[in-house]
């Protein structure tokens, strides 16, 4: 199995399930854009990404966004030391950008000094979170998939290696997917970053072809086995943060959640007819689920 | 470009390495020295003794005669060597010449034009140069080749090579009389100087088969002279293809490899023409020899790995009813496509491949005898290998009698081409060419296809190019009988293009005044062997110079005034696209309506119509804006992005049936929007046309290989609504498996469980 499938496998398997009350933190970073249309499609893509975060924690204190004039090495490096130092169980770090490469290290570029990989590898050390994610949506992102990737955190990057130098497409629309619903799949109202790289990653790739150029940008995910990180939640999820009674109901979700996975997995051996009179018997279980879910919430047709 | 061109041409680069199998070629020319002509006359009496004569002036005292050897041997690798070492040592022209015409025996023309024109600068008047010239042009089908030749056989009227290069483009050009001068002059002069007549007696052949005549005489002469001149049956099968005929081609081409089993480009063009015929098996087997005989062949090598892309594209089967007669059925269609193209493309080219069958069985009075091959490919060098044997070509689609090749969409950037109407023309094709048995000309033909794309196809547009509008001003139209010169030796930049408006706007005008029927009486009167002529007056009751006559006033009084007009229409134009620029848009909307009202169908690019559209919109008018759009689209206009738009501003207004209508022509143009096919889905669901919706979905399927919930939900809706319980619970269950938590699926579920009874 080439890399690229192997990637694509490990987004296909682990789609499921993080608990829903589970802790997250971290920093949003807006690069210089070198134009004024860059510098705010920068600033609109993190402001995306802060609002469907901000829908994991009711803390509104647990994001720090860091656009325009605010961003310096020194104010990035702060950020990252204060919300990691929450102990969260999940701690993401978003650039957006552009990003450059001299030969020896890589460079998010940014007013003042540029945040190079060496800073990036000391700033991530004191992080303890035991989930983490790295999105990094810039040019020449790739080279960081090797530097950065370790056991329990997720490393995203808009290129495939260093040489991608071209002004790259992807965190627009890794942040489209977080701002709305439109990549959560399998539509359980939690958007993970193997969703939303999905989504991204095939917007690159339709975006190439339609304009019939060479793509200056291949989008790359190592999970490291985490790719269940949540990045938003959506719809009625959105809605039930503090309901205990909710928080009920969504843990028998998870449990039915679990029997579908297990359902699916046996796909190959059961029979077709068998196979599908299970999963209905399941499906019928969860819908019904859902529907006393959505009278908790108050969640109906026009929410949709 | 795909990696399969960058193969061919190194495989044609390495071809200098290696000794492929040659046909024989016969050199004409009287200053060839003495030592040569004497292997030569071996050769051409199959003596083989031959081979060794050659060799023997490998270690000729001239360079040139070494070169000669050693090409006349198949040693290509040796011989550009020893070409490349006598161009060093002397001003020859014979030398470049020589070794140009190495390079056009190698398929490789622009190479052989250089060096034929390197030694017409040592000696402007040096003949066999000037022939090479002429006849690395004829390979491009350039109509410079014939005037070139018809000059050097004014001066050289002995030259038999010259004569013979000349004949066949008459014989090309369908000049036969003319063809059979030439080909006697030169058969005379061949007996005098003791060459072999058998090439001239092939030729001959291709002048009977044209004239309707038996070939087997001219065939039997050529045998006799060397019963293992396969090349008699492909030069004259040659003729058959370009008249289309290629089941006929097919058995000319088995017959040259029976008499000449070891002749590479015979089983190759016979592999390739097999493949025209939708015979997979046959093309295989004989691409298979033509490779093992000559490997370095490139269009062998683009075929055989078409062959391969073959077992990765999807076939599906469908049979048209009658539909005045349901027992009946009207013919069966097979559509072969890329496997990633398919579930996108297949309901919409299943649908108007039925339209096409329906309407055009109606229209020419005749019933396929065959199924009919629609084949699509997401790569238009594929495309190109397939109909050409070479990447490259401009060509949107080729048909070759039942079977019709073009571009998928994807083949092209987004929106490029209107593939919908592409489609419609091709097929239109098969049935011209069907039903006259492939024996109408070109201009015909072609006049047809785009007559009913006008006027049955899937878009209402009729916009003459510019460049057709300038011949017509510049009265560059080609009198009727002449008219397949436009297509077949073009003398200006865009004269096809121009023949093929010209065509069509004389089979509209022919339909409609004297009515759709004259058209039928013209095809009819091909098919009996009618030339352009007697089809004319058959149908119509006039002379063709009366035709063009008629044809002339009607197109001075149609086109006349823009034509006339043209340069004002362009100045004026250049200001509306300076004031855009300047966003000026109270001029621009000035100049727009102008160019509007003096030529409305202009819709393709830099069309007045999205300009007014852009002015409005920057001038706040957006109901104005959205009627400058919709006048576009009634005139035919399908630029994706101003489709889209259009859309968006129609169900902004709530004017979905329009907004549904735009959506549906956006399909033919760029069928890749998921959200396009969603919308349009939801809309026939809501709609009660279930069949419609169903279409949508299984094409949105298609498209969302990754999130296929909403596919698969519309598919139960549409399902649902057509009473199919069982599959809708089937279509609801596949999405819920992909998306569990799906809110509207759920329901379905529920729903279905609760309130249906399923089987």
């Amino acid at each position: 199995m080439n890399t690229f499938a192997r990637q694509l496998f490990l987004v296909a398997c682990v789609c499921f399930i993080q608990p829903l009350h589970a802790s997250t933190t971290g920093v949003i970073v807006s690069g210089i854009g070198g134009t004024v249309e860059y510098e705010n499609e920068f600033e609109q893509n993190a402001q995306r990404v802060l609002d469907g975060l901000q829908t994991l924690n009711p803390d509104k204190e647990a994001f720090t966004l860091l656009t325009g004039p605010a961003v310096s090495r020194e104010s990035v490096m702060q950020a990252i030391d204060l919300q990691s130092a929450k102990q969260a169980q999940t701690f993401i770090l978003v650039l957006l950008g552009h990003g450059s490469i001299d030969g020896r290290n890589w460079r998010f570029n940014i007013p003042g000094a540029d945040i190079s990989d060496e800073d990036l590898i000391a700033a991530l050390a004191s992080v303890n979170a035991s989930d983490q994610l790295l999105v990094v949506a810039t040019s020449a992102s790739g080279v960081l998939l090797d530097i950065l990737s370790q056991p329990g955190r997720v490393v995203v990057t808009a290129t495939k290696s260093g040489g991608e130098i071209n002004a790259s497409r992807f965190g627009g629309y890794f942040a489209q997917a977080i701002g709305s619903d439109v990549a959560d799949v399998d539509r359980n109202e939690i958007l993970t970053v193997g969703e939303a790289w999905r989504y991204a990653n095939e917007q690159v790739t339709n975006y190439y072809e339609e304009q019939k150029l060479l793509a200056s940008e291949h989008p790359r995910i190592v999970t490291n086995g985490q790719a269940d990180i949540a990045v938003a939640r959506l719809g009625a999820l959105r809605l039930a943060l503090d309901n205990p009674a909710v928080a009920g109901l969504l843990e028998q979700r998870l449990e039915l959640e679990k029997q579908f996975n297990a359902l699916r997995e046996e796909k190959q051996t059961l029979g077709f007819e068998q196979y599908y009179q299970q999963l209905e018997t399941i499906l019928i279980d969860i819908a019904t689920l859902q529907q006393q879910i959505d009278s908790e919430t108050g969640w109906g047709d026009s929410n949709e | 470009m795909s990696n399969r061109f960058y193969q061919a041409a190194a495989l044609l680069l390495l071809a200098f390495f290696f000794q492929p199998a040659y046909a024989l070629v016969i050199n004409y020319d009287a200053q060839r020295e003495t030592a040569i002509r004497v292997c030569d006359q071996l050769r051409y009496a199959n003596d083989s003794e031959s081979e060794q004569c050659y060799s023997n002036l490998l270690n000729a005292e001239s360079p040139l005669m070494r070169a000669d050897a050693a090409a006349a041997l198949g040693d290509i690798r040796n011989a550009n060597k020893f070409y490349r070492d006598a161009a060093s040592q002397s001003d020859d022209p014979a030398i470049k010449t020589r070794w140009g015409q190495l390079y056009l025996a190698t398929h490789q023309v622009s190479d052989a034009t250089a060096l034929f024109r390197e030694a017409l600068l040592y000696d402007s008047n040096y003949v066999p140069a000037q022939i090479g010239l002429a006849q690395a042009l004829a390979e491009g089908f350039e109509s410079k080749a014939r005037n070139a030749l018809q000059e050097i056989t004014v001066a050289n009227p002995n030259n038999i090579h010259a004569l013979l290069l000349l004949a066949k483009i008459e014989l090309e050009l369908q000049n036969i009389q003319t063809a059979r001068g030439l080909l006697n002059r030169a058969e005379q002069l061949a007996k005098d100087r003791w060459l072999p007549r058998r090439e001239i007696y092939a030729l001959l052949g291709a002048a009977d088969l044209l004239e309707r005549k038996s070939i087997q005489p001219m065939v039997d002469k050529a045998l006799a002279e060397s019963a293992e001149y396969g090349d008699v049956y492909a030069i004259i099968a040659h003729f058959y293809i370009i008249t289309y005929r290629y089941r006929e081609a097919v058995e000319l081409y088995q017959r040259a490899v029976e008499t000449a089993p070891k002749l590479a480009s015979a089983h190759r063009d016979l592999g390739i023409n097999y493949l025209r015929i939708n015979n997979v098996f046959g093309a295989r087997h004989h691409i298979g020899v033509a490779f093992g005989l000559d490997p370095y062949d490139a269009q062998t090598v683009n075929t055989l790995r078409l062959l391969d892309d073959f077992d990765d594209m999807r076939i599906s089967k469908s049979s048209v009813k009658d539909p005045q007669n349901a027992d009946q059925m009207l013919g069966r269609f097979i559509v072969r496509m890329d496997r990633e193209d398919a579930d996108a493309l297949e309901p919409y080219v299943n649908d108007l491949a039925k339209r096409a069958m329906e309407r055009f069985s109606d229209r020419y009075d005749f019933r396929l005898r065959q199924p009919m091959i629609i084949e699509l490919f997401h790569d238009h060098d594929d495309f190109g290998v397939r109909t050409v044997s070479t990447p490259g070509i401009g060509l949107l689609g080729v048909t070759f009698g039942y079977l019709t090749a073009m571009d998928s969409p994807k083949a092209r950037a987004a929106g490029e081409f209107h593939w919908g109407s592409t489609l419609w023309h091709e097929i239109a094709h098969v049935y011209t060419l069907e039903a006259t048995n492939h024996q109408l000309p070109r201009w015909f033909s072609e006049g047809l296809s785009v007559y009913e794309e006008w006027n049955t196809g899937p878009l209402d547009s009729r916009e003459l190019p510019l460049a057709t509008l300038t011949a017509i001003r510049d009265a560059q139209f080609l009198p009727i009988a002449e008219l397949d010169w436009g297509f077949v030796r073009p003398s200006y930049q865009g004269q096809v293009q121009v023949s093929y408006n010209q065509a069509g706007l004389i089979c509209d005008f022919i339909a409609t005044r004297w009515g759709h029927g004259a058209l039928v009486t013209m095809l009819k009167a091909f098919s009996n062997g009618d030339d352009t002529e007697k089809a004319i007056s058959q149908a119509i009751g006039i002379s063709a110079k009366e035709f063009d006559a008629e044809f002339n006033t009607f197109i001075d009084t149609r086109w006349g005034q823009l034509a006339a007009s043209l340069n004002e229409y362009q100045i004026t134009e250049q200001q509306m696209m300076r004031s855009a620029a300047a966003e000026d848009w109270v001029a621009v909307e000035g100049y727009a309506r102008d160019l509007i009202s003096r030529y409305p169908e202009r819709v393709g690019q830099n069309n007045p119509y999205q300009f007014l559209a852009q002015a409005h919109d920057e001038l706040f008018e957006p109901r104005a804006a959205r009627q400058a759009r919709l006048q576009w689209f009634a005139m035919g206009g399908h630029a994706p992005e101003e489709l889209l738009k259009l859309s968006e501003s129609l169900r902004e207004s709530g004017d979905d049936s329009t907004a549904a209508a735009v959506l549906e022509q956006l399909n033919w143009v760029n069928p890749y929007y998921a959200q396009s096919h969603e919308w349009l889905g939801q809309y026939y669901l809501n709609n009660d046309k279930p069949d419609a919706a169903l279409r949508e979905f299984n094409a949105l399927l298609g498209l969302q290989a990754q999130d296929p919930a909403s596919a698969y939900l519309g598919k139960a809706q549409a399902a649902n609504q057509l009473g199919q319980i069982k599959e809708a619970k089937q279509q609801v269950l596949y999405a819920l498996e992909n998306a569990p938590f799906y809110r509207p699926a759920q329901k379905l579920l529920l729903d279905i469980n609760n309130g249906a009874r399923v089987d």
